[in-house]
């Protein structure tokens, strides 16, 4: 099967960006935890 | 269909968009309609209906004006009439007008509403105070400085509910004892609620307030003139939350004086039925009131059980050992929604509903209860 | 390098299952959200069936809460946001010239979490005690009494979490790293913007929510006292944190739909779309304000003065570019060369519903005159012309204007026509009497009502099962189009305009594996 992606800074980009993107949903999550808790 | 009267039916179908939309506007037209709010009986309710009626009316006259362009737009630029499209796309300057004069409208709505909201939160100064108490499923009124308080609860017979009699003019709007407030006073109400959000409201004063348990909220009114007004719980607080009104009963100032004595009297009469001893058939009649008022949402009419709830009638509880009967009827049951209704009933009615119960829906425990047994078991 | 060739276009179960085409994923979300609809238009129809007249006939007070919470739930979790995330899937990658979604394996994930999650809260109404019945706003302390229905929502609520915070990932991934060559975010169609901010709203807003689902858990069975005042907490901690939630929710729910009108308005105005540069700022000024507005929904629960002015002012801020976009969308119309092929009747007709329930949400803004609006059945108006006019309108609209693109035939307009005004008129007879139903008193969430609101929801209920039966008319046009029907071209639209539309109609299951070239 043909390959979606050939070009490995394609890839890394968007390694990159889920990797921003999770943290992001950290951050939220632990954010509201946080401010429940105070 | 000929040239003119395709010509014209943009104007007539414009002129019929907005006429109707101002019949829609003349909203004076509407209470008696059911179309627009209650008929206001406060300051505060007026200035409400007032805004309302303004921001309505705007409303009405923007949406008049953008989907009178549309409609026209509809009609005038369609390809069926050889319209043929321009191509332009973009005009910052428009962009700017259609941002600016709606921001400058909006600031002239709030203005104003800044203005009674901030009358509305000022509760200084009152002549009378009345704490409110949401419960799952009635209201509880306390004059603290009076020292009375009561309960609250639906009057409308549960047959009329189920559909086997006639619904009455008032249906679900009745209660067996309304709160009564004098007129012309400023009453501050202290609202707040015994287990569940409740919230209260009563649409012609124009106060609403959620009742939050373990908070106490703050709101004041100043009824204008005598009557009746009729309002509901507006907050979703279980099975019964579209059962428990709320009634205000508005007196003279002479009349309601009056009426806190004869509220006084009927407390001292209570506490004095307390210490008498009660015939069977004194205690079951009562019983039998205070099961119609307090139990028979979740117990049934004939204590058959209503949903998740257990029923009475040939029941363990209702037929076993009168300590444990007692016990649950006065403590709760934690984890359940059987309340402690210690707090809500007075000796005399707690004897008299266990007494019924015990006696009643075929159950043949046969003992009764003395309010005296009861005040004993209260640490 | 050899491509194994039974991998390029597979077949059965197992190709529905283990899937990571976006055209497959895309069907999927769609067929689910669909059967979802029917689940929670069933729903609507017990609840509105009760509301016939006064008095108690059909269902006791606690089913007809359960069905009021779950029909919200399935509504907005099952049907809209689903709907919309399938739309994502068929049209993002497309439209931006990627031959698929960023991570198409966890893509296959996203999708398949759905079903389970649905079944959860659906077997909740099964369990002793029943379904959750405190309202999908699931408000403590009442939602700690609940049983263990209760439970199975609050964690299919987390699953649906889960994916939707996947999927967002996906989208946002797919959109910022794989347009082809040429196309800038500024020459993105606002479809692809639309979603792209949505997708950040979902990011930002999702996790609180499970926050909030899980103190709320714990607060059930592992003794905190998060939302209870006897514990030290208290019950309006909840409001703030799932209204964080919820507002940027709603928006979530009716961006995508406005990303469908702008692409509809043009194609069949045959004219380019008006002010497309203030349409991607006002989206992104409203997904902005979104998050400072959330305590509109609690005006009565007593908040300091400070408080309440603020967020009035915040909320009626959001009416600016909302009117922005309203503004830009009649501007399209204007003076180009109109024809209303079903698309077009529900893209214009979105624009109207929506405004009304614009108009309406501007008065409940307004603090003093919303304690006399605030739960009552002006609300319930109010977001079902929001949501309706925007998502549901715009799930339609949707369907309808790339149904030909994605199986190759026309749909049968007349069909089409019937359904879309059979919808309108049935729509607006059910909840344009509940604005007077509210204003005159009715409070909602009540199986039972006072003698004087019969009428009004009398026509509110004819109104609810006429929109209901039009649907039948949606599901046999839309299968029939599936399986045949006069042959769509590759524009299908005359006005139409985008990359999706210069491959054939279907597309090829794996298309633009080269890049296009981007003017």
């Amino acid at each position: 099967m043909a390959d979606v992606l050939h070009d490995n800074k394609q890839r890394q980009r968007i390694h990159l960006t889920v990797a921003a993107l999770t943290l992001l949903v950290v951050v939220m999550f632990v954010s509201a935890a946080w401010l429940s808790l105070a | 269909m000929s040239m003119t009267f395709v010509k014209r039916l943009p104007g007539v179908v414009f002129r019929l968009i907005l006429g109707s939309s101002l019949w829609f506007t003349v909203p004076a037209a509407f209470a008696e309609y059911g179309l627009n709010f209650q008929p206001p009986v406060t300051t505060i309710g007026h200035k409400l209906l007032d805004l309302h009626n303004m921001v309505m009316i705007i409303c009405a006259v923007i949406f008049v004006i953008v989907f009178g362009f549309m409609f026209y737009s509809i009609f005038a630029h369609r390809k069926s009439r050889g319209h043929k499209a321009a191509q332009f796309h973009e005009n910052t300057t428009l962009e700017v007008v259609w941002t600016v004069i709606p921001f400058v409208i909006l600031v002239s709505m709030a203005l104003p509403s800044t203005a009674t909201l901030l009358e509305m939160d000022d509760t200084s100064k009152s002549d009378l105070t009345v704490k409110i108490t949401g419960y799952q499923w009635k209201w509880k009124y306390d004059y603290p400085d009076q020292d009375i308080g009561f309960f609250s609860s639906l009057a409308t017979p549960r047959d009329q509910i189920e559909n086997k009699a006639d619904k009455g003019e008032h249906y679900l709007l009745e209660v067996d004892n309304p709160i009564v407030l004098p007129v012309g006073k400023k009453v501050r109400l202290l609202v707040t609620a015994n287990d569940v959000i409740h919230a209260w409201w009563v649409p012609q004063l124009g106060v609403k307030k959620d009742a939050i348990p373990g908070f106490i909220n703050e709101m004041w009114t100043n009824i204008d003139e005598p009557g009746l007004y009729r309002g509901q719980c507006a907050e979703l607080c279980g099975k019964d939350h579209g059962y428990m009104p709320i009634v205000v009963q508005a007196v003279s100032a002479e009349d309601f004086t009056r009426w806190v004595s004869m509220q006084k009297d009927k407390a001292a009469a209570e506490s004095a039925g307390g210490a008498k001893t009660w015939n069977k058939d004194d205690l079951i009649e009562k019983g039998k009131k205070v099961y119609a008022s307090t139990c028979v949402a979740c117990h049934g009419v004939n204590g058959e059980g209503v949903g998740p709830f257990p029923k009475m009638a040939g029941s363990a509880i209702a037929n076993g050992p009168l300590d444990a009967h007692l016990n649950i009827v006065m403590n709760g049951k934690a984890g359940t929604a059987m309340q402690a209704f210690a707090a809500q009933l007075n000796d005399t009615d707690l004897a008299a509903v266990v007494t019924f119960e015990r006696n009643g829906f075929g159950n043949k425990a046969g003992d009764m209860v003395q309010p005296s047994q009861v005040k004993a078991l209260r640490k | 390098m050899a491509t194994a060739h039974h991998a390029d276009h597979p077949t059965g179960l197992s190709r529905w299952l283990f899937t990571t085409n976006h055209k497959d994923i895309g069907t999927l979300y769609l067929i689910f959200a669909f059967v979802m609809a029917i689940i929670g238009g069933l729903m609507s129809l017990v609840i509105r069936s009760e509301l016939w007249q006064p008095g108690l006939q059909l269902v006791d007070p606690n089913f007809f809460n359960q069905m009021t919470t779950v029909h919200a739930l399935v509504m907005i979790f099952g049907f809209a946001m689903p709907g919309f995330v399938g739309l994502a899937n068929w049209q993002i990658p497309m439209m931006i010239g990627a031959p698929d979604m960023a991570l198409p394996r966890m893509n296959n994930w996203s999708f398949w979490i759905l079903p389970f999650a649905a079944t959860l809260m659906i077997l909740g109404l099964f369990m002793p005690g029943g379904g959750p019945a405190a309202g999908w706003t699931l408000y403590p302390p009442l939602s700690v009494q609940g049983g263990i229905g209760t439970d199975f929502t609050l964690l299919a609520i987390h699953m649906l979490g889960m994916s939707s915070i996947l999927g967002s990932i996906n989208i946002i991934a797919t959109i910022l790293n794989m347009r082809a060559p040429g196309m800038t975010l500024m020459k993105m169609p606002m479809f692809v913007w639309t979603w792209l901010i949505t997708a950040f709203l979902l990011i930002a807003v999702m996790p609180v929510l499970a926050g909030a689902v899980t103190m709320l858990i714990t607060d059930r069975h592992f003794g905190t006292h998060f939302f209870d005042a006897g514990g030290g907490g208290d019950p309006v901690l909840w409001q703030h944190v799932f209204w964080f939630f919820g507002h940027p929710e709603v928006y979530i729910l009716v961006l995508p739909a406005f990303g469908v009108f702008s692409q509809i308005i043009p194609t069949f105005a045959r004219k380019p779309l008006f002010g497309y540069d203030s349409m991607v700022f006002a989206t992104a000024s409203i997904a902005f304000l979104s998050f400072i507005v959330w305590a509109h929904h609690m005006y009565t629960v007593g908040m300091p003065m400070a408080g309440e002015l603020f967020f009035m002012y915040a909320t009626m801020l959001i009416a600016v570019p909302t009117g922005v976009k309203v503004f830009n969308w009649i501007s399209t119309m204007w003076r180009g060369s109109m024809t209303f092929e079903t698309p077009m009747l529900w893209a214009i007709g979105g624009v109207f519903v929506f405004t009304i329930g614009g108009l309406s949400g501007l008065m409940l803004a307004i603090t003093p005159v919303d304690f006399q609006y605030h739960d009552t059945y002006f609300v319930v108006a109010h977001f079902h012309y929001v949501i309706f006019g925007a998502s549901v309108f715009g799930l339609f609209g949707a369907v309808m204007y790339w149904l030909p693109k994605w199986t190759g035939h026309m749909y049968n307009e007349t069909l089409g026509k019937w359904h879309f005004w059979l919808t309108m008129i049935g729509f607006n007879l059910t909840f344009f009497p509940q604005h007077f139903l509210g204003l005159a008193g009715m409070p909602r969430r009540i199986p039972d009502y006072a003698l004087q609101f019969t009428d009004f929801n009398r026509w509110s209920t004819v109104g609810a099962f006429m929109t209901i039966a039009a649907q039948l008319i949606f599901f046999y046009l839309a299968i029939r189009c599936m399986k045949g029907g006069a042959k769509a071209t590759d524009k299908v639209w005359e006005g139409s305009d985008g990359l999706e539309w210069t491959l054939s109609s279907p597309p090829p299951y794996h298309s633009f594996t080269v890049a296009p070239k981007v003017k």
